[in-house]
C-alpha cells in the first residue's frame, strides 16, 4: 500500500531515472560480475577455463611488477598534482581577482588540452622530449646544456614527461573549477575583509581556500581516478612499451593491467583480478578522502537527514497505525 | 490522468530516439547497409554450406581476409591468380595495425563471433595459438601433405604441443642478415663488397672496429640505433626456453658481445633509440645509421618506405660474429573454427602459401620472404637486385632459410624479446659488467613472464604434455 | 597524500600575495602569456609537423615554423585513408551519442536533484559507486555481450551502452541543485504545468550552458576514443577517425607528415566546437561546480 502511494507520488522521478539504471543493469552489470568470476580462472581465451580460486589475486601481490607500478601511479600522481593544484589555484586566483583583462582568452586557452585526442597529442609530446631530435633537447642546448634521453637513459627521467603532460592536461580543469568555487564566494565576504584592513594574502589564506575546501577534495578524488587510469600517456612516450620503458619507469598500473589483457596480452583472468584491486584502490582512496572532510554543516547533508529522519518518523506512525487496528 | 500520458509519451520518444539512432547505425546509412547485407549473405552460404562443393560453380562465396599492412598489399598482387582458379571466392579485406589486429583477433575467437575468414598471425603468437580449438585444424584438408615443402622451422611451430593437429600454415620466414650504408663505410675507410664486410665483421672485435670508424665521421653518426640489437640476434630464434620451460641465456660468445655492445655505448657509437621508431627510420634513410641487423622483408621496407631513392647505397652481409642463420618474424594464415567459409577459406589459404606462383606474386610485391621452398626454383632468386646493388641477395637469403634449424617455442618468448632492450639498456646506465647484464636480463624475464609461465604450463597439461611438477 | 600537497598549495600562495603586488600587473601578464604559450605549443607543433615531410620533422635543430609541405602531405593522407568517411562515421556516432546522453543525463540529475523519492539516496550511491569501476576488465564480456546481441559491426554498439553515464548525471544534479529554484518548479506546479512541461520548458533552457560543458566533454571523450570502436567496427566501410589514424602507423615507415595532418584533422573540429562553445561551456562548468 505504503509502496503504491509513493510509486505514484514519485512516479516522473523513477521514469527519469531508470533509462541509467536499466541500461547500467543490461550493458554494466553483466561484464561486471562476469569480469569478477573470471579473476577465479586461468584463461587465455582460447582454451579451457581453469578455476584457481584467489591465487590470481595471490599472484598479483607477489608480482613486484604491480608494485612498481603501484609505486610509479602513486609518484606520478602526487608530484604531477603539486603543479595541477598549484597552478590551478594560482591562476583561478590571478583570472578571478581581475587584475588583469581578457580572461576569458586566458580561460578557454588553459583549458584546451583537455580538448584533444590524447594519442595525437602524445604523439607530439614524444617528438618534443625526444633525445635527437626534440624540441626540449633544442631549448636545453641553446641553453648550453647536454642533450637529454628523456625518454630511454635509466628510465627515471620518462615520468617527468609523463608528469608534464598529466600536469599540461588537468592545469586548465582544475583553474575552471576553482575559479567557479571563488566566483561562488559572495563578493561582500571580501568587501568586508578588505574593510577590515586585510591583505591579499590574508583574504586567500582566511578566506578562500578554507571555503574551497569541498572543492580542492572534490578535484583530488577526481584526478585519483585520473591517475589510475592513466595509460595513454606513459604508453606512447616509452615507444608503445608494455613494461614501461627501461627500468619500468613509466609502467603505470594502468598499463600494468593491460598488458596482461586485453591489450598486451591474454591473461584474462589475472586481469580481472588487477582490476578488481584497481577498483578497491580507489574506493579506499576516495572513502578516505571523503571520510576526512565531512561537512556537518553542509546544508545537502543536513536536508538528507532531514528527510530521512521525517521518512522514519512516517514509517513508524504508520506502523503504530496498522498496529491499532485502525486501517482495515 | 495527464500525468500518466506525459509518462507514456516520454517513454515512447526516448524509445523513438533510439531506435532512430540504432537505424542509423544499421540501415540509416548506406555503406552500413551495405555490409549489412554483406552479412546476410554470408549467413545464407551458411546455410547451404554442406553443398558448397557441389554448387559453387554457380554460387559466390565472399571470405573476409584480417591482417595488418602489406599482407593487403600482398594478397591484392596475387588476387589474379587466384581469381583466375576460383573465380567464386571474392575476398573482403579487413586490415589495421599489427597490435589491434591481433587483439581483435583474440577477442573473437575468446567470445566465439567476429572473427574473420582468413586471418594473419604473427610469428610471436604461435605458441599460444597452435594449441587452441578456437582454431580450425588444417589436416582436415590435408594441410599435412605439404610438410616436406615449408622450411622445417616453421612447419614445426604449427604443429600443437600434443602433435595431433596442425592449426597455422607458414606463410615467410625472415632469413636475417645485416644491412650497411655503402656510402657510409666508404667514407669510413671502410670495406664495401659484401663479402669483405662479411670478413671485417667475423669476430666482435671486428664489429667494434667497425662501429668505431663509423662513429669517427662526425657528431651525427652512428654504428646502429641500439647497441642491445646486436645480443638481441643471438636469441632471435625465439629459443629462450628448453621443453621444461626453464630459460636458457647461455649462448655461445654472448659475454664477448656484450662487452662489445658496453664498449659501443661507452665511446658513443649507437643512437641510443629503438629501431622501430621514426626517428631510427629519419636516420636509416639520411645515412646517420650505417648499419641495420633485421629480418630479410626489411629490404622491401628500405625499398618502397624509409629510403626509396637509396638505390645502390645499400648491401647486404651475413650475420656478425658467425651468429649463424637466424629468422627474424614472418607470417602465418589461420582459418577460425568459428568461420562459415572454411572450404573457400582454405582454397584461399592454399592457393596463397602453398603453390609457388601465390608466393612469389606475394614476395615480388612485399618482400615476404616464402616459406614454401619450392618456390625458390623461380628465376627471381637468382637475379640481382639493383636496390642492392645487383647483390644476389635473394638467394643468400634463400640458403639461409633452408638452413635454419627447428626449435622449441613457447607463450613466453615475446615477452622475453621485450626485455632484451630495456635490460640491457638499464644494465648500461648503471654501469653492470656483461655478467651482471645477463643476469639482469634473466631476472628482468622471470618476473615478467611468471603469470604467462603459468598460462603456459596449463597449456600443456590440458595438451597432456606436461612431465614438470 | 594530500596534506603534502596542501601546504605546497598554501606556500605558493604566500609568494603570489608577497611579490606580485597589484602595480606589478605587467609580471602577471608575462606569466600569463607564457603559460598560454605553452598550453598552446604542442598543439602549434602538431600544425607545423602536418607541413613539414617526415624528413624536415626528424632534423636538428627542430624547424618550429609552417613548412611547404602541405598539400603533398594531404595527398599522401587521402592516398592511405578514406579521411571523409572516417570523419561522417565519427560524426555520426558521436552526434547521436552525445544527444542521448544529454537527455538522459539531464533527466536523470534533475530527478535526483528535486524529487525527493524513496530509495534516492542508495541509489545515488550505487551511480556514483559506478564510476570508480575500470571499465576495460569488463571488455571481453562487454564484447561477448554485443555479439550475442548480434551488434558487432554496428554504431548502436558503441552508442546505447554508453549511455549510461554516471558522470553526466551526478554533473546535472549538481548544475540543477546550483541553479534551479526550487520555488520555480513549485509554483509551475501550482500553475497546473505538468512535470514533462516543467523539465522541457521551464528546467532544459535553464541547463543550456550545462548541456553545452556535458556536451563537449561526452563528444571528446567519444570522439576520441580507440577501444571499443577497434572491437566492434570490424567493416572498413564503418572505421572512424581514431581508427583510421591508427592505421596510417606501419612497421614500414610511418609517413610523419600525413600522419600529423589527419591527427589535425581530427583534433580541429573539436577546438572549434569547444573555442565556439566556449562561453557557455565555461558557464556551465563554473556553475555547476560551485558546490561539491
Amino acid at each position: 500500500m505504503g509502496l503504491k502511494k509513493t510509486w505514484k507520488e514519485y512516479k516522473v522521478a523513477y521514469v527519469y531515472i531508470a533509462p541509467f539504471f536499466i541500461l547500467f543493469a543490461i550493458f554494466g552489470l553483466f561484464p561486471i560480475a562476469f569480469g569478477f568470476y573470471l579473476s577465479f580462472f586461468r584463461w587465455d581465451g582460447l582454451s579451457a577455463m581453469h578455476f584457481i580460486g584467489v591465487e590470481n589475486y595471490l599472484n598479483v601481490f607477489k608480482d613486484p611488477l604491480f608494485w612498481k607500478a603501484l609505486k610509479n601511479t602513486l609518484f606520478i600522481g602526487i608530484i604531477a598534482h603539486i603543479p595541477i593544484l598549484l597552478g590551478g589555484l594560482t591562476l583561478a586566483y590571478i583570472l578571478n581577482s581581475k587584475l588583469v583583462r581578457g580572461q576569458n582568452i586566458f580561460k578557454t586557452i588553459y583549458f584546451m588540452p583537455m580538448v584533444t585526442s590524447s594519442v595525437a597529442i602524445s604523439i607530439v609530446f614524444q617528438q618534443m622530449f625526444g633525445n635527437n631530435y626534440g624540441v626540449i633537447n633544442w631549448f636545453v642546448t641553446l641553453l648550453g646544456g647536454e642533450k637529454v634521453n628523456w625518454l630511454g637513459g635509466d628510465g627515471a627521467l620518462i615520468k617527468v614527461a609523463v608528469i608534464v603532460m598529466f600536469a599540461w592536461k588537468w592545469i586548465g580543469w582544475n583553474m575552471v573549477i576553482y575559479l567557479a568555487g571563488m566566483q561562488g564566494i559572495n563578493n561582500d565576504v571580501y568587501e568586508a575583509a578588505r574593510i577590515d584592513g586585510a591583505n591579499n594574502f590574508q583574504v586567500l589564506f582566511k578566506i578562500c581556500i578554507p571555503l574551497l575546501k569541498p572543492i580542492i577534495i572534490f578535484t583530488i578524488v577526481q584526478s585519483t581516478i585520473g591517475m589510475f587510469n592513466l595509460f595513454t600517456e606513459p604508453f606512447i612516450l616509452t615507444g608503445q612499451n608494455w613494461q614501461g620503458g627501461i627500468n619500468n619507469g613509466g609502467l603505470t598500473l594502468m598499463t600494468y593491467l593491460l598488458s596482461k589483457a586485453p591489450q598486451g596480452g591474454n591473461l584474462y583472468g589475472y586481469a580481472s583480478s588487477v582490476a578488481y584491486i584497481i577498483t578497491a584502490l580507489i574506493v579506499i582512496i576516495s572513502i578516505a578522502v571523503n571520510r576526512g572532510t565531512l561537512d556537518k554543516k553542509d546544508p545537502d547533508y543536513l536536508a538528507d537527514q532531514a528527510v530521512r529522519k521525517q521518512r522514519k518518523e512516517r514509517a513508524k506512525a504508520l506502523r503504530m497505525a496498522k498496529k491499532g487496528g485502525a486501517v482495515k | 490522468m495527464s500525468k500518466r500520458k506525459n509518462l507514456i509519451s516520454l517513454l515512447l520518444a526516448s524509445a523513438m530516439v533510439v531506435s532512430s539512432l540504432a537505424g542509423c547505425g544499421s540501415s540509416g546509412s548506406e555503406s552500413a547497409s551495405e555490409s549489412d547485407s554483406a552479412a546476410e549473405s554470408e549467413e545464407s552460404t551458411e546455410s547451404s554450406d554442406s553443398d558448397a562443393a557441389e554448387t559453387s560453380s554457380d554460387e559466390t562465396v565472399t571470405i573476409t581476409v584480417g591482417g595488418w599492412p602489406s599482407g593487403d598489399d600482398a594478397f591484392k598482387a596475387a588476387e589474379e591468380g587466384f581469381h583466375e582458379l576460383y573465380p567464386n571466392i571474392e575476398i573482403e579485406y579487413v586490415f589495421t595495425d599489427t597490435t589491434s589486429h591481433h587483439q581483435n583477433l583474440q577477442t573473437a575467437l575468446a567470445a566465439g563471433s567476429g572473427a574473420c575468414d582468413v586471418a594473419m598471425v604473427e610469428g610471436a603468437y604461435v605458441a599460444q595459438y597452435r594449441n587452441s580449438t578456437a582454431l580450425t585444424d588444417l589436416n582436415e584438408f590435408g594441410a599435412g601433405d605439404y610438410a616436406s615443402d615449408f622450411v622445417s622451422f616453421k612447419w614445426d611451430q604449427c604443429i600443437s604441443d600434443d602433435g595431433s593437429a596442425m592449426r597455422l600454415l607458414p606463410w615467410d620466414v625472415g632469413p636475417t642478415t645485416c644491412f650497411y650504408r655503402t656510402d657510409v663505410f666508404e667514407q669510413a675507410g671502410l670495406p664495401t663488397d659484401p663479402d669483405e664486410v662479411d670478413e671485417l665483421l667475423s669476430t666482435w672485435d671486428g664489429v667494434l672496429q667497425a662501429a668505431e670508424a663509423v662513429g669517427a665521421l662526425s657528431d651525427n653518426n652512428w654504428f646502429m640505433a641500439d647497441g642491445s640489437y646486436l645480443y638481441q640476434l643471438l636469441f632471435q630464434n625465439r629459443d629462450y626456453y628448453d621443453e621444461e620451460l626453464n630459460l636458457k641465456l647461455e649462448r655461445d660468445g654472448d659475454i664477448d658481445c656484450l662487452n662489445t655492445i658496453i664498449k659501443m655505448r661507452e665511446e658513443g657509437l649507437d643512437m641510443k633509440v629503438d629501431m622501430w621508431s621514426t626517428e631510427a627510420y629519419a636516420a636509416y634513410a639520411d645515412g646517420s645509421i650505417a648499419f641495420v641487423p633485421n629480418g630479410c622483408w626489411f629490404g622491401g621496407f628500405l625499398k618502397t618506405d624509409i629510403d626509396p631513392d637509396g638505390a645502390g647505397h645499400w648491401a647486404v652481409c651475413n650475420l656478425p660474429a658467425g651468429i649463424g642463420a637466424k629468422n627474424w618474424g614472418g607470417s602465418f594464415l589461420v582459418i577460425p573454427e568459428q568461420s562459415q567459409n572454411k572450404e573457400a577459406a582454405w582454397k584461399f589459404v592454399e592457393y596463397m602459401l602453398a603453390t609457388a606462383e601465390g608466393q612469389n606474386d606475394m614476395f615480388e610485391a612485399v618482400d615476404y620472404f616464402p616459406a614454401y621452398t619450392p618456390s625458390y626454383d623461380s628465376d627471381i632468386y637468382e637475379s640481382g637486385d639493383d636496390y642492392f646493388g645487383g647483390q644476389q641477395t635473394r638467394k643468400l637469403w634463400a640458403e639461409i632459410a633452408t638452413q635454419l634449424e627447428p626449435v622449441y617455442t613457447t607463450q613466453m618468448d615475446t615477452t622475453a624479446e621485450g626485455q632484451i632492450f630495456t635490460s640491457v639498456n638499464q644494465g648500461l646506465e648503471e654501469g653492470l659488467d656483461a655478467e651482471g647484464i645477463r643476469s639482469l636480463l634473466a631476472q628482468n624475464i622471470e618476473t615478467a613472464t611468471t603469470e604467462i609461465k603459468q598460462q603456459q604450463i596449463q597449456t600443456l597439461k590440458d595438451a597432456g604434455v606436461w612431465n614438470g611438477d | 597524500m594530500i596534506l603534502p600537497v596542501i601546504l605546497l598549495v598554501i606556500a605558493a600562495l604566500v609568494l603570489i600575495a608577497k611579490f606580485v603586488p597589484k602595480g606589478k600587473t605587467i609580471v602577471l601578464y608575462a606569466v600569463l602569456i607564457m603559460i598560454a604559450f605553452i598550453m598552446i605549443f604542442p598543439f602549434y607543433d602538431m600544425f607545423v609537423m602536418s607541413t613539414r615531410t617526415t624528413q624536415e620533422i626528424f632534423s636538428f635543430p627542430p624547424l618550429l615554423v609552417f613548412g611547404q609541405n602541405l598539400v603533398e602531405n594531404f595527398k599522401n593522407m587521402t592516398d592511405q585513408v578514406d579521411f571523409w568517411l572516417a570523419f561522417r562515421n565519427s560524426m555520426i556516432i558521436t552526434c547521436s551519442y552525445v544527444a542521448l546522453v544529454l537527455l538522459f543525463c539531464s533527466i536523470g540529475g534533475y530527478a535526483f536533484a528535486f524529487y525527493n523519492f524513496p530509495g534516492r539516496n542508495v541509489l545515488f550511491a550505487i551511480l556514483l559507486g559506478t564510476m570508480m569501476i575500470p571499465t576495460t576488465a569488463g571488455i571481453i564480456p562487454w564484447y561477448i555481450m554485443m555479439s550475442k546481441f548480434h551488434w558487432v559491426d554496428t554504431f548502436r554498439a558503441l552508442i546505447i551502452p554508453n549511455c549510461a553515464n554516471a558522470f553526466g548525471i551526478y554533473w546535472m544534479r549538481q548544475y540543477c541543485k546550483n541553479n534551479i529554484p526550487t520555488s520555480l518548479i513549485e509554483a509551475a506546479r501550482i500553475d497546473g504545468c505538468s512535470e514533462w512541461t516543467i523539465f522541457f520548458r521551464i528546467v532544459a533552457p535553464i541547463l543550456a550552458p550545462a548541456y553545452a560543458s556535458l556536451g563537449i566533454m561526452n563528444f571528446v571523450n567519444v570522439w576520441n576514443d580507440f577501444m571499443q570502436p577497434m572491437m566492434i567496427l570490424k567493416s572498413p566501410k564503418l572505421q572512424t577517425l581514431p581508427l583510421m589514424l591508427r592505421t596510417m602507423v606501419s612497421d614500414r615507415g610511418t609517413d610523419y607528415g600525413a600522419m600529423m595532418l589527419a591527427s589535425t584533422c581530427a583534433v580541429l573540429p573539436l577546438l572549434i566546437a569547444f573555442l565556439c562553445a566556449s562561453k557557455y561551456f565555461m558557464d556551465g562548468l563554473t556553475a555547476g561546480a560551485v558546490k561539491e
